[in-house]
């Protein structure tokens, strides 16, 4: 009987203990707190919602910055930064992510480019670019409910203003 | 009956409800004025005020009308104006004013100051960078406002919704209104957007809601092209950092200023920088097919360049290549053993020989530019003097200016440029104003002034044939080195724009006199120029040399013997410069400029009256010439006038807010009359704008460290690659 509470007391505190750790992971990969790159507001304003905010540290040293509309879980915007080794490999990285032929984005950042990005239903737009040995990578997903126009025009104009704000804030 | 009275009532209520809601004033009144009042105090509740609930947007200097903030959605966006103002809308967009905030130039450097200070300090800088930011209250740690205007900069409605001017201090002194592209029939502005028919519909609304006669002036481009950087900002004291508007005042453009060399047609800022140009674009603006620039073409060639703005670059190009802006005369020569200076070249007949070790003086005439050459942010951008001697084979002899293979220019080129230090002496670097303490040396020319360059290098004893000296003024927008900063090493090469160049071939052996080029001053001009050089650089004896020279070419001419008392009185020979100036005054006896000196003989010799009466006379003609209105005070002053003394120096103050000799006047003369409270923040204004005695301490901690630049902070100073004897053979000769 003492044997058994004393495993049921162990097992709790296993329990207990994975759930601390779980929850300190968690509070170290996701921790809410202010994009360094971009305000909430300015994500909801891009994303026609209200946003919430995780944050990632990456284990390169870079971060990212996930703005989950509030609305859909498939409407998003991302941002990740980190300092990068050589610049021909982190394009050539997310080159390989594109859908649809990459366009030059002209004075963003250093150099930047576009792409279409789809998976499934969901529009998805990229921009890769650095300013000095900063690389960036800037995603939208729109999801198939978002409200955003399905205009890719639209969504690249958006991805342009983001990537804008991004590069200016890497200066 | 009761019942259809109430239903009329109710259906007439409905029907002006509709019409309300529908009618393109919808957002008039208080509905607007409660929305922007709930959007404020909603900022106000998390915003930063660091520097006091009063100064929201200090250390920048803006205010809005009726207080508080305003939301940024309340500034119609440019692409709303381009519906009817195509050419502007264009112009625009390729120009600075669009460009102010996103550039990576100016976010380079306002980035460190967020890092370092907190983004509340960069309201000094968004006040004119991003006048929508700032008065939106972004400005603020963990700001919640969106940033989507950014990208815009100083849009047409930030310009356009300006109702009134501060002060002339800079810094942003504006006072923005509410937004509105029309007034109502009794002239009240209506806010926000109204649709287009509405606007065709009452035109003269639209201009009287989106103009004002001041917008026209210099005094508006004053707001932003005049700054200082506070103690707020530097937790130093305050220090000037560019005063275009003053320059320009103390130009002869301005036609204010009775002390200027020469004298020229009124022109103001926009008359240069918003020049009518025929437009490719239907405009509204348009009048008998011209419009207005709204290019402002200027130096800005980076940013046009970095966006890929061909047409703007173009255009800045061109506007900085014409207009006659800068004179570079080579004006003679100086075999280093001999005293005389053989000049003006090309009128005076001369002898060269092999080996013959020459000093080359150059003289270069801020001749048509109504501020300074460069005007702001000297430490960026990039000015210099490309000084080349090659043979007959095209071998270089002597090079200075040159630019390095990475780019970088020769440290001992003659730049116009400055060097701020901070309080350790250590270079400051990225534009981080507000640590600058000091400047190691700040080479700039006046407008309408000449600086003197001189160049020493020795003619090759084998030499074959003649020999081609060249002058030129180049420019770049940045300087290599802050562009390596904000894009890495890795950058394509920035233009490099030639601004002004002059040549001459000198012969082995004779020389005889040549014809003009087309753009050569006469040699009356060139002579008064190397005065004007002489006299900056503390060289008094030549300086009268060269002016008497004036005064033998043109005995008619007023200002050599002025120009020659101004040289006298600065070298304290004031018997001789009373009788120059008594010679300009007989040949015009009421110019201004003589009055003015003979003004403050006659204070030295003790002639109050005669002063008095002089001064009077200037400021009637000159009623804005803030050193006229300066010495009437001190006139007045030393009269024991207490109340003219006061209105001398409160109207200067209106001339120049930043004047220390008001502050220091006003300050006693207020104590005397018992105005306490008026002398204390007179006193204050002073302590705090005065020159701080302690500065050349940090510039010389770096000049120390910096030989190579150091001879720059010398007014008299030599530009040469030959050995150290050889430099100071010479040296004390005129």
């Amino acid at each position: 009987m003492h044997q058994r509470q004393e495993a049921m007391k162990t097992g709790q505190l296993k329990h207990i203990l994975l759930a601390a750790l779980l929850l300190a992971i968690s509070t170290i990969g996701f921790a809410q707190n202010n994009c360094l790159w971009l305000n909430n507001a300015t994500a909801a304003g891009t994303l026609n919602a209200p946003v919430n905010l995780k944050m990632q540290n990456r284990s390169d040293g870079g971060t990212a910055c996930l703005f989950q509309a509030q609305k859909s879980d498939m409407v998003n915007l991302s941002i990740t930064v980190y300092e990068m080794k050589d610049a021909m490999e982190y394009r050539m990285l997310y080159r390989s992510h594109c859908a649809s032929p990459v366009a030059a984005l002209r004075a963003i950042g250093n150099e930047a480019e576009i792409c279409a990005a789809g998976i499934g239903r969901s529009r998805r737009e990229q921009v890769v670019g650095r300013v000095r040995n900063a690389a960036f990578i800037v995603r939208i997903n729109t999801g198939s409910d978002d409200g955003l126009s399905p205009n890719r025009k639209l969504l690249q104009k958006k991805m342009e203003g983001i990537s804008e704000q991004v590069a200016g804030s890497l200066y | 009956m009761r019942l259809r009275e109430i239903s009329g009532v109710l259906l007439a209520g409905v029907v002006l409800v509709v019409l309300y809601s529908f009618s393109p004033f919808t957002k008039t009144g208080w509905t607007q004025e409660s929305q922007r009042q709930e959007y404020s105090d909603k900022i106000s509740a998390s915003y930063n005020y660091r520097f006091g609930k009063e100064l929201s947007f200090a250390p920048g200097n803006p205010e809005m009308q009726n207080g508080g903030f305003i939301q940024p959605g309340a500034f119609p966006d440019a692409t709303y104006c381009a519906h009817c103002h195509q050419e502007a809308y264009h112009q625009w967009r390729q120009a600075l004013h669009s460009n102010s905030f996103r550039a990576p130039f100016y976010r380079t450097s306002v980035n460190l100051l967020i890092k370092t200070k907190g983004i509340e300090f960069t309201r000094h800088c968004a006040a004119c960078h991003n006048p929508i930011g700032e008065l939106s209250g972004a400005m603020t740690e963990n700001s919640q406002v969106d940033r989507k205007f950014d990208a815009n900069g100083v849009t047409c409605m930030v310009c356009h919704s300006i109702q009134g001017l501060k002060s002339t201090s800079g810094n942003g002194g504006y006072v923005m209104g509410v937004p509105a592209v029309i007034t109502d029939a009794n002239g009240n502005r209506i806010p926000g957007e109204v649709p287009y028919d509405e606007i065709m519909m009452h035109t003269d609304r639209h201009i009287k809601a989106v103009m004002q006669s001041f917008y026209r002036t210099p005094e508006f481009c004053a707001a932003c092209h005049k700054a200082n950087l506070p103690e707020q900002l530097n937790d130093y004291k305050f220090i000037s950092a560019f005063v275009t508007y003053d320059e320009w005042q103390n130009s002869k453009f301005s036609q204010r200023n009775p002390l200027t060399f020469y004298s020229g047609d009124f022109t103001t800022c926009q008359g240069c920088h918003m020049k009518r140009a025929p437009n490719t674009l239907p405009d509204y603006g348009a009048k008998n097919g011209t419009f207005a620039s709204h290019s402002w073409a200027a130096g800005n060639t980076a940013v046009p360049f970095y966006y890929g703005f061909d047409e703007q670059l173009e255009k800045t190009v061109r506007f900085l290549q014409s207009g006659n802006y800068l004179n570079i005369d080579i004006f003679g020569i100086k075999k280093i053993s001999e005293e005389k200076l053989i000049g003006p070249l090309g009128s005076v007949p001369f002898l060269v020989e092999p080996s013959d070790p020459l000093d080359t003086y150059v003289v270069i005439q801020n001749k048509n530019i109504g501020h300074s050459f460069i005007p702001e942010v000297r430490d960026l951008y990039e000015a210099w003097v490309e000084f080349i001697v090659k043979d007959s084979g095209g071998k270089d002899v002597y090079h200075s200016g040159f630019l390095k293979p990475n780019g970088m220019l020769d440290e001992r080129a003659h730049s116009f440029t400055t060097q701020p230090v901070d309080k350790n002496g250590d270079f400051v670097d990225n534009h981080q104003v507000q640590t600058i303490h000091a400047a190691a040396y700040d080479n700039t020319i006046q407008s309408g002034r000449s600086i003197l360059l001189r160049y020493r290098f020795r003619i090759p004893s084998n030499v074959k044939g003649p020999i081609t000296i060249t002058a030129k003024v180049n420019y770049r927008h940045f300087r290599q080195s802050y562009l390596n900063n904000v894009l890495g090493k890795d950058h394509a090469a920035y233009p490099v724009v030639q601004l002004a160049s002059r040549s001459r071939v000198l012969n082995i052996g004779d020389n005889k006199p040549a014809s003009p080029e087309p753009e050569d001053n006469p040699d009356w001009m060139r002579w008064n120029n190397l005065g004007i050089g002489y006299l900056d650089e503390l060289q008094y004896a030549d300086a009268v040399r060269s002016f008497e020279e004036v005064a033998t070419l043109r005995p008619d001419y007023a200002d050599a013997y002025i120009n020659i008392a101004l040289a006298e009185i600065q070298w304290e020979k004031y018997d001789s410069a009373w009788m120059n100036i008594q010679k300009a005054l007989a040949l015009d006896s009421n110019r201004a400029r003589a009055l003015y000196y003979a003004a403050l003989l006659e204070r030295r010799a003790g002639h109050p009256e005669a002063e008095l009466a002089d001064l009077k006379e200037v400021v009637r003609q000159y009623p804005q010439s803030r050193d006229a209105r300066r010495e009437l005070g001190i006139a007045y002053y030393q009269q024991h006038d207490t109340e003219q003394a006061i209105s001398q120096f409160e109207t200067l103050q209106t001339i120049d807010p930043d004047d220390l000799s008001a502050h220091f006047n006003l300050a006693i003369l207020y104590r005397r009359k018992g105005m306490k409270e008026e002398a204390a923040k007179q006193q204050a204004l002073f302590v705090t704008e005065k020159y701080d005695p302690g500065s050349p301490t940090y510039s010389l901690n770096y000049l120390a460290k910096h030989p190579e630049i150091s001879t720059e902070s010398v007014p008299w100073h030599l530009h040469t690659d030959l050995p150290q004897d050889m430099v100071n053979a010479g040296h004390g000769a005129p």
